[in-house]
């Protein structure tokens, strides 16, 4: 998280970095409890954290609903807007000498004699690598098969709702307890919990749902509307606001839920930073980091092994697929 | 009428007809509402806008909507009423006429309605006939947000009418017209600049001319006859410059131009030459300068590409100066249902149809400007084959020999249409009448200079990148203002179209709606 701050002071694009801090709040008993403990496991494995009662929630947020009395407060958390931090960081790779190449589809790779990666072949002609890093999100299953092997990664499906601009209603992002339950629930139907926060350009960002229904790009009315009833169970003075857009999107989910950054042990060469689902952003700088460690063999900044990509939750996972036929 | 988020900066009635948003107010508290679509009554409190307005119900299924209340729309849903299928026709105006036939609200009812109006006759005609039907349902005042496919191939419409259930429909015809077209210019966002159709709207809508010392400039067929009632009621107009030459086609020298369109336009001109008033052709408004308002405008002498003439230009004392530069079709709900569209020109898809006016998804027909800029009479023509044709498909009481004959009219159209395509050019050397600093995107304040950063420093290269990197059409117009120019200006900076033209008009809300309204 901390290197986001470190590419926001070093890079000329700005990307609206915001360390504003995140609050998570219960909305029903179940969800009060699941806090308190979610709260002192953060704190156990060093997360900054505090538990907010109700007058600390209302000095954090002046417009929450009421009757809202316990929540908790992350200081680390940190915002940036995702398409101008990714063409930030573009632009300083070319100027560190990479060469973008957008508007070119893979169509497949070349090996050399010992089976290693040698060349991608694209619409745009062939390109020779050393190594091939597989960074396409919720299409790396796809860009894998190209080369002939296998990732459990699929896309889980968002609704993202964006307001017309009205200022700072919101001032941390504002989470529903329940979001976190949502994570890990694996269904095609649904799951809707809060996601409430203001941006610099004056817009709120409403999510967020999840659901396993494959590239489907269609704009579900219902799930619409169940978001803004979760966000108005948050913030009611959301009913006056105007909803201007509804983006959907597809997150790269994998079954055990954390991120595949690694060599492909069957294409020596292949080299994947996929599976973050909607932590992809925040974590992008410690993938970076890791991937470049494995290619040039130089110290790692964290232990790599939890994320490779033979790890056994993820081969437990590919055998029940298997067994299912 | 309100001030900017950011820059603070001052806005006053720009389009007139609900597309910019830049009229936004509260009324007697309420949530914010467009200035230009709501009549005013005695006592009302309008207040400057602040804050968030909307609805969607039942389960009602009717067999057909059109949506767009203008000279398409009215003869569609007359051809499908009289093929007995019931017609839902929602629009966003109060009353049926879409902009092209706009009326005085009740309240300022003048004793000749019809007196600023051309093809009045035919219009009250239809608008009785349709009026009369006990299939007929007219919903007015309602935007439409949202439009979902449903599984059996039909539609459910969602409007931000409180009352209004959101309903299904079987099928659906788009008759939702066009926008006016404004290039950017330095000053073009001032208090005082509004499209030449805020102006018509104004005068015709509330009787009020937008200014004392009045410059009309821009391209295209408004033009004259806005000019023209302008001149009528005195007003003071300081300068006419069209960037074209309209001379072009009012000598009859191009074929198809049908004679009574010449007459029309010479009559415009003669109106305008009682008055004192000449046109300057081959001349544009190419700045505007003013401390909170309109003082001064700029007018230049242009190339036949638009590009301003060095030395040729020279400053004129104005209150006001009404722009346009033709119009785009609104395909935005097209676009969001699937539609096919024709980007030949990538500031100004148009959506493509078959001879029955049939789009490319089943139970969808399009008529009027949407599928191509060609006037009320054209639009009357294609609305009168995509009633019958979808009446048609409804079970409908259609005779088949008449929808041939509804079709072979609208045939007879094609040599008019070529040649009005060849004539409402918009000539790319506009760019270079920018600054650096100026507006382009005037929802979100975005200037030539952050677009241009995002074109050749962060690899912008597509209308979806340029609007994530800068906000271009993010605002509440969404991008039905800024579209084509940024679309003009990406083709511009990197020598080619777009390859996702229209990408701009892909609005998953179609108009904003309170999420209390949800």
């Amino acid at each position: 998280m901390s290197r986001w701050a470190d590419y926001a002071a070093e890079l000329s694009e700005g990307f609206e970095y915001e360390p504003k801090g995140g609050v998570v709040i219960a909305t029903d008993d179940a969800s009060r409890a699941g806090l308190v403990d979610l709260v002192s496991r953060h704190r156990d494995i060093g997360v900054s954290a505090q538990l907010l009662d109700a007058d600390g929630l209302r000095e954090a947020e002046p417009h929450l609903a009421h009757d809202l009395d316990l929540g908790a407060l992350y200081p680390d958390d940190a915002q940036v807007q995702p398409v101008l931090a990714s063409s930030a960081l573009l632009a300083d790779a070319r100027r560190l000498g990479a060469e973008v190449r957008s508007g070119n589809e893979v169509l497949g790779f070349s090996f050399d004699s010992d089976g290693r990666v040698a060349a991608v072949r694209t619409t745009e002609g062939t390109f020779g690598a050393g190594a091939v890093v597989n960074a396409a999100g919720p299409w790396s299953s796809a860009l894998a098969r190209l080369a002939g092997t296998d990732l459990p990664v699929r896309p889980r499906r968002g609704h993202l709702l964006v307001t017309a601009p009205v200022g700072r209603l919101v001032h941390h992002k504002v989470y529903e307890a329940g979001y976190v339950d949502t994570l890990t629930a694996d269904t095609s139907e649904a799951q809707v919990s809060a996601v409430v926060e203001s941006t610099p350009s004056g817009t709120i960002l409403l999510g967020s749902s999840r659901e396993l229904v494959d590239f489907d790009t269609t704009v579900d009315l219902d799930v619409v509307r169940r978001i803004a009833q979760r966000a108005r169970r948050l913030f009611p003075i959301l009913a006056e606001v105007d909803l201007l857009r509804i983006y959907v999107g597809f997150r790269p989910w994998v079954p055990d839920h954390l991120p595949i950054i690694g060599e492909d042990p069957q294409v020596r060469g292949l080299w994947h930073a996929t599976g973050h689902e909607g932590a992809g952003i925040g974590l992008a700088p410690a993938t970076g980091q890791l991937i470049r460690a494995g290619i040039t063999d130089t110290p790692p900044p964290v232990d790599p092994l939890p994320f490779r990509v033979a790890r056994p939750s993820l081969m437990a996972a590919a055998a029940a697929r298997t067994a299912h036929g | 009428m309100r001030r900017t988020r950011r820059h603070e900066a001052p806005r006053g009635l720009f389009c007139g007809i609900g597309a910019c948003h830049d009229c936004l107010v509260r009324v007697d508290g309420s949530a914010p509402v467009r200035a230009c679509l709501t009549p005013v009554r005695d006592g009302m409190a309008v207040t400057t806008h602040v804050l968030g307005e909307g609805a969607i119900v039942s389960d009602r299924r009717v067999p057909l909507v059109v949506l767009g209340a203008g000279p398409a729309g009215v003869a569609a849903a007359r051809a499908a009423v009289e093929a007995r299928v019931a017609v839902v026709l929602i629009d966003l105006g109060a009353r049926l006429g879409g902009q092209y036939h706009r009326r005085e609200p009740e309240a300022f009812a003048t004793s000749a309605p019809g007196a600023l109006h051309h093809g009045w006759a035919r219009w009250s005609e239809d608008v009785t006939h349709l009026e009369r039907s006990p299939r007929f349902t007219h919903v007015a005042g309602a935007g439409v947000w949202a439009i979902q496919h449903l599984a059996d191939g039909g539609m459910r419409i969602a409007t931000d009418r409180e009352d209004l259930p959101s309903f299904e429909t079987d099928a659906l015809i788009i008759a939702t017209g066009a926008n006016e077209r404004v290039v950017p210019f330095p000053g073009w966002d001032l208090p005082g600049v509004l499209t030449v159709g805020g102006a018509q709207a104004l005068l015709k809508g509330q009787g009020m001319r937008p200014g004392h010392a009045v410059v009309i400039s821009g391209a295209g067929p408004l033009l004259l006859p806005v000019a023209a009632a302008l001149a009528r009621v005195r007003t003071n107009i300081v300068a006419l410059t069209d960037a074209n030459d309209p001379r072009r086609w009012l000598s009859g020298s191009p074929r198809g131009i049908p004679l009574s369109k010449v007459r029309e336009g010479a009559s415009h001109l003669a109106t305008l030459a009682r008055h004192g008033v000449r046109l300057r052709p081959r001349t544009a408004a190419i700045a505007a300068h003013g401390d909170g308002r309109v003082e001064e405008v700029v007018l230049a002498r242009l190339e036949r590409d638009w590009t301003p003439i060095p030395g040729s230009e020279r400053t004129v004392t104005a209150d006001a100066l009404a722009t346009s530069h033709g119009f785009v079709p609104d395909i935005g709900v097209a676009v969001g249902l699937g539609c096919r569209l024709d980007t030949q020109d990538a500031s100004a898809p148009a959506v493509v149809v078959d001879r029955s006016q049939a789009t490319s998804v089943p139970g969808v027909w399009a008529a009027g400007e949407v599928t191509g800029i060609g006037g009320a009479d054209v639009a009357v023509h294609e609305g009168r084959v995509a009633g019958l044709a979808a009446a048609l498909m409804l079970g409908g009481d259609v005779d088949e020999d008449e929808l041939e004959r509804a079709i072979a009219r609208r045939r007879a159209d094609a040599p008019f249409l070529r040649t009005l395509a060849g004539v409402l050019t918009v000539g790319d050397g506009w760019t270079s009448w920018l600054t650096p600093d100026t507006t382009v995107c005037r929802c979100e304040e975005v200037t030539l200079a952050t677009i241009d950063e995002a074109i050749e420093r962060r690899g912008a290269c597509d209308l979806r990148s340029v609007k994530l990197t800068t906000r271009c059409g993010m605002g509440h117009c969404q991008a039905r203002i800024c579209g084509p120019s940024v679309a003009a200006l990406l083709t511009a900076r990197t020598g080619q179209p777009p390859a996702d033209a229209g990408a701009l008009d892909r609005r998953p809300v179609l108009h904003p709606v309170p999420l209390g309204r949800l």
